[in-house]
């Protein structure tokens, strides 16, 4: 949820997610600013958090939450070994800082979903042209037109509830017969699908 | 086989580019490859003569990740690297081949196959236009393939362009007991040593059930 500056301050992050507890997820939850000046002073609302924060040597936390319009995106940590408020600078610097995390948040996201579609669309041409192979595999082994061979091939995977695609991958690499794709269990003439 | 928007997206593309004419094909591997759109004949007859053969300007750009610049087809030097392909397309009114890969980031989504009737290279101009037009062209493909994908149809068209290459393909990887690597090659020699075509070739043994000798020739 935030970035660490120490090993130990990314421990009081990770520690609030396992516990479910702390300013961070409290902020990110609202979506307002946190302001812990003394975290001694909040045993009873953090229970669990605060010894674990103060074990490291924190004695202050601050959480600004990153946002994108009204959406919360997550929340940015501040951890100080003194007490005391933030100053107006510090605050503004973290809001700046806050900000620059959730474009990059928000880059990284598009990113990713970018790199889906690719994968996407690699597989969707390698899945039709897999099917297409596994066609002229079973047409040529059972002398079919491509329609029938198509409707073998469809109905061998759902009688053995597999993906038509996974069916014919198994084919075009040979990890399974043709043959045994043609036999209909039952109707040996059946060639609707 | 070409869709209205796809149709669109490439006319938009030409009437910016210095062109002749061009194509726009998507994959990067050497077998999973659909070309989506052609402006005329003769850039159909680029793309495709370079998936029958495997080799061309395109198959070279999408390789080395650049664009790959013919600047006169009749210069000997620059033809030497697709010798098959040279001969092929000298039919052909093309004096100059460019090539660009379809790049998002650092993946290749496909290429684009451009030709001019008349030899030398593009301006830097015409490069920088070329460049942003196919940015365009990258993102409005990669955006409609996101769409398409949950439709199961890529742009371009309905069903797909080399089906019936395929079809052959796994007919005779079955004929001639060999995997399916090794029954494309099959194919592609037998096309080439004919002087045909992939397809024209494809379709003969999808529908006549011609069959290849069993040891290549």
């Amino acid at each position: 949820m935030s970035w660490p500056p120490r090993p130990s301050a990314l421990g009081c992050s990770s520690f609030q997610l396992q516990s479910d507890q702390g300013p961070c997820l409290d902020c990110y939850r609202t979506g307002q600013p946190v302001n812990v000046p003394d975290l001694r002073h909040q045993m009873e609302r953090w229970p669990m958090f605060v010894p674990a924060a103060l074990e490291q040597g924190y004695t202050a936390v601050h959480a600004v939450p990153l946002r994108l319009r009204g959406e919360v995106l997550g929340a940015l940590n501040l951890f100080s070994t003194r007490t005391g408020a933030l100053s107006p600078s510090s605050l503004s610097l973290a809001r700046a800082l806050a900000d620059g995390a959730s474009i990059a948040i928000l880059y990284d996201q598009a990113a990713q979903r970018r790199d889906l579609v690719i994968e996407q669309l690699e597989g969707a041409l390698t899945s039709r042209v897999v099917i297409e192979q596994a066609k002229g595999m079973l047409a040529a082994t059972g002398d079919l037109s491509m329609d029938v061979a198509f409707a073998r091939l469809r109905g061998y995977a759902r009688r053995n509830q597999a993906h038509l695609t996974a069916v014919a991958r198994d084919l075009a690499e040979g990890t399974i017969d043709p043959q045994s794709v043609l036999e209909v269990p039952g109707k040996p003439h059946d060639s609707a699908g | 086989m070409v869709d209205a928007a796809t149709a669109a997206l490439g006319e938009a593309f030409l009437a910016q580019a210095p062109l002749t004419g061009a194509a726009f094909t998507m994959g990067a591997s050497d077998v999973a490859r659909e070309t989506v759109w052609a402006s005329d004949p003769v850039a159909r007859a680029i793309a495709e003569v370079q998936y029958s053969l495997g080799e061309g300007p395109a198959t070279t750009a999408v390789a080395a990740h650049r664009p790959v610049l013919v600047n006169d087809v009749s210069a000997p030097d620059q033809m030497q690297r697709w010798p098959i392909f040279a001969q092929q397309i000298s039919e052909l009114p093309v004096r100059a081949l460019f090539a660009f890969p379809l790049h998002v980031g650092a993946a290749t989504i496909g290429v684009c196959d451009c030709y001019r009737s008349q030899p030398g290279p593009p301006s830097r101009s015409d490069l920088r236009m070329l460049l942003l037009g196919l940015d365009r062209v990258t993102v409005t493909l990669l955006t409609r393939t996101a769409d398409a994908i949950r439709g199961d149809a890529l742009p371009g068209d309905t069903h797909l362009n080399r089906a019936v290459v395929h079809q052959a393909t796994g007919m005779l990887a079955v004929q001639l007991q060999v995997s399916i690597p090794v029954a494309f090659a099959r194919l592609r020699a037998h096309a080439y040593s004919r002087g045909e075509d992939l397809e024209r070739v494809s379709r003969g043994i999808v529908s006549n059930r011609q069959v290849l000798d069993p040891e290549p020739p």
